[in-house]
């Protein structure tokens, strides 16, 4: 400690000035914009002649938010949602991983098919999946009534519309997790698998003993990171239900998008966002504290 | 330097600038607009004004739901992309009260609406003020660009062949989706849009129609929330019996883009839908019903005179541009708007806003007096800024209603709390009705 003292004095301010660059960065690119968020909550725009006016409100933003109608539903709705499709896509992701993993043979072709939804744009996804769920004109409902059964309209009632757009991101992200969980795998250690194999340890026990306990940091890592993406989902919503039917597919992403674009109330979308950041912050911190306690 | 090669270059140089500063003489107009059923007669109407004017006029085209935000960033920013942006009705006064728009006198003095051109219900003028779209107070500050209001379609076909009357009122109509659903001549009998985004503009000609409302009179600064008056009621049960006797399953999710869809391959009976898309509906290559088509105006309550939303589009001249730009943006309005170049709009497939063509175009379809009909009972349900903030409410639950999620004296009662709370807030004075 005392070299560490010795050593700032002598170096003097330049530790302070080498730093200032990335602090400046994460200061321009990250803290402003938050701190314009805490501005704008506080403010109503107001536009008069071409100019722009910004009305100090104090907390009648917040009163807006409170009882705002789609947001409190979207908020539900994303955690149902995120719960659910992170459970399939992690779940998925590493049932993929182990068969890839444990494939001689074609292995690379087995990953470039698995990894094809993550590189379509999203509007080729929202467009893709319109087209197959379509009521009337629907690729899926078409099959259906080939082999003579009715199929229901999967985007207009409002519990199969859910279902849905779960369905579909599940589809669509699933590879996210393969791709982490697949890395994870190959990095574990040769010889603990064989030392397990050599005690005489089944392929069932292998998994259970050695391989889940080993991959735990890299499950939590993988389930934070879906875990934070899939409460932004916005564009899956947006292209194959805008929220509806009522409010059964809305999420606070579309919740924010309607505040701030559709109804121009910047102060009311700010406060949205706010309150959704820390949320998601909180669950990010909940997960780190637990990969942490994993890893001890 | 041999003293001709210097002159060569100033010689290149002078002809540049030249070149150049004709070029920026000869500017181009710059218009957004949306792409819409619409789009098709209103681009082979510049085409021709390009032809017969030497000048050209660009268009961005842009999906509908992108289109305001292009619009705002245009308008907000210190010189603007766009000289004349595309605007719709439900958003027309937040645009107005912005200031964006240069009122049309300001850029050509005494100018005035040309006579016998549309100007649904005042939606053209803005009373700054009194912050609301008034004829009679207000400035002119755009030009009508598309009449848009919902039409009455149906099958002629199957109207003749099953001896249906082309109903007139709300007791015709339901005798007719009865005769249709009877038939079994078609998949569904009468379909119209429900999702959030839609279902207030389908619902508007039937609250209008008996007596409904979102305020009062709007127009003349009365912001008492009638949406939850017995009429109102009375329009919101009719149009969801409506819904549910047409026969769609899940109407609730059913947009306008899914209802011109079923309509134009054969599906429906009836379809409420835009005048604009009589273009599409009638193009053989978009639509197989085309030469068995019927429109009307929407069935009003017996004795009673039908009203209907006035969902147009209109242009403004924007304020953050040259005053060359707003000169030429003006004369390409005015010339827009002269009665030969409305026929040819029309006949190219767009939908007209002047009320002295019927017996001058070819209307074998005998839309024009329809549409004339329409425009003539068009009502603005919302002439106020805070409009983008109603709709989603109403839509909302509206939406819930049709759902079956809320009994139809609750959606409207909420919805019209919500609404007075919202507009308390925005600094009117505005009351609500006691609870149905």
């Amino acid at each position: 400690m005392k070299n560490c003292k010795t050593s700032g004095a002598k170096h003097g301010l330049w530790p302070f000035f080498a730093l200032s660059p990335v602090v400046v960065v994460i200061v321009v690119l990250m803290l402003f914009p938050v701190l314009n968020l805490f501005y704008l909550a506080l403010h109503r725009e107001e536009w008069s002649d071409g100019q722009l006016q910004r009305i100090f409100v104090g907390f009648s933003n917040i009163q807006l938010f409170w009882r705002d109608q789609f947001y409190w539903q979207g908020l539900y709705n994303t955690l149902v949602f995120s719960v659910t499709v992170v459970f399939f896509q992690v779940s998925i992701g590493f049932l993929l991983a182990l068969t890839a993993v444990g494939l001689r043979y074609g292995r690379t072709i087995f990953i470039g098919i698995v990894l094809l939804p993550l590189i379509l744009p999203p509007i080729i996804i929202g467009a893709i999946w319109r087209l197959i769920l379509n009521l009337d004109l629907g690729f899926l409902n078409t099959v259906l009534a080939f082999i003579g059964v009715q199929g229901p309209n999967w985007l207009g009632v409002p519990s199969l519309a859910f279902m849905s757009v779960i369905f579909v991101d599940v589809w669509h992200w699933t590879p996210f997790a393969f791709l982490l969980l697949l890395a994870g795998l190959e990095a574990l250690p040769d010889e603990t698998l064989e030392a397990a194999h050599l005690d005489g340890a089944n392929s069932w026990q292998r998994l259970r003993y050695v391989i889940l306990p080993l991959m735990w940091p890299t499950f939590i890592v993988t389930i934070l990171f879906r875990l934070i993406l899939s409460f932004k989902v916005f564009d899956e919503i947006y292209l194959l239900t805008r929220g509806g039917p009522g409010t059964a597919t809305e999420v606070i992403s579309y919740s924010i998008y309607r505040a701030f674009f559709a109804q121009g109330q910047t102060g009311l979308g700010s406060v949205m966002s706010l309150f959704t950041m820390f949320t998601i912050a909180a669950v990010a911190i909940i997960l780190l504290r637990l990969r942490r306690k994993a890893e001890v | 330097m041999n003293i001709k090669y210097i002159w060569g270059v100033w010689g290149v140089v002078a002809a540049l600038c030249v070149g150049i500063s004709l070029t920026a003489q000869a500017a181009e107009i710059k218009i957004v607009i949306n792409q819409s059923p619409w789009f098709d007669g209103f681009k082979k109407t510049v085409e021709k004004y390009e032809r017969e004017t030497g000048e050209r006029v660009v268009l961005d085209v842009v999906p509908y739901a992108a289109i305001l935000e292009k619009v705002r960033n245009s308008l907000r920013a210190p010189r603007g992309i766009y000289d004349i942006p595309m605007i719709g009705v439900g958003w027309a006064a937040e645009i107005y009260s912005g200031g964006f728009l240069t009122p049309l006198e300001e850029i050509s003095p005494g100018y005035r609406l040309p006579e016998h051109v549309l100007d649904f219900d005042g939606a053209l003028y803005w009373d700054k003020e009194r912050k609301v779209m008034n004829a009679r107070s207000g400035k002119l500050m755009t030009l009508p660009i598309t009449g848009n209001p919902e039409l009455f379609y149906y099958r002629k076909d199957v109207f003749d062949k099953n001896s249906i009357k082309v109903p007139e009122n709300w007791d015709e109509l339901t005798q007719a989706i009865e005769a249709l659903n009877a038939s079994g001549d078609v998949q569904y009998s009468y379909i119209m849009g429900g999702g959030v985004d839609d279902v207030l503009v389908r619902f508007t000609a039937y609250l209008l129609s008996a007596g409904g409302g979102i305020f009062r009179q709007p127009e003349e600064g009365d912001y008492t929330v009638i949406f939850n008056s017995p009429q109102s009621l009375q329009a919101l049960e009719y149009y969801l019996s409506l819904v549910k006797a047409g026969g769609y399953p899940t109407p609730a999710s059913l947009e306008q883009g899914e209802v011109i869809q079923l309509f134009s391959t054969g599906k429906s009976g009836i379809a409420n839908i835009v005048a604009a898309a009589r273009g599409p509906l009638t193009n053989p290559e978009s639509s197989i019903i085309g030469d068995r088509l019927g429109v009307a105006t929407i069935p009003a309550p017996a004795g009673k005179t039908g009203y209907f939303v006035a969902g147009h589009w209109v242009a403004g001249i924007a304020a953050n541009i040259p005053e060359t730009q707003k000169q030429a943006s003006l004369s390409f309005l005015d010339w827009l708007l002269k009665k030969e170049n409305q026929i040819f709009l029309f006949e190219v497939g767009g939908v007209p806003v002047r009320s002295d063509l019927e017996g001058t175009a070819d209307d074998p379809l005998g839309f024009l007096p329809v549409l004339a009909t329409s425009v003539a009972h068009a009502r603005l349900t919302l002439p106020i800024k805070e409009a983008a903030q109603i709709n989603p409410i109403v839509g909302r639950y509206l939406n819930e209603a049709l759902l079956g999620n809320l009994e139809p004296k609750e959606a409207l009662n909420r919805a019209a709390a919500e609404i007075v709370a919202l507009m308390r807030q925005a600094g009117y004075s505005s009351e609500v009705l006691p609870d149905l």
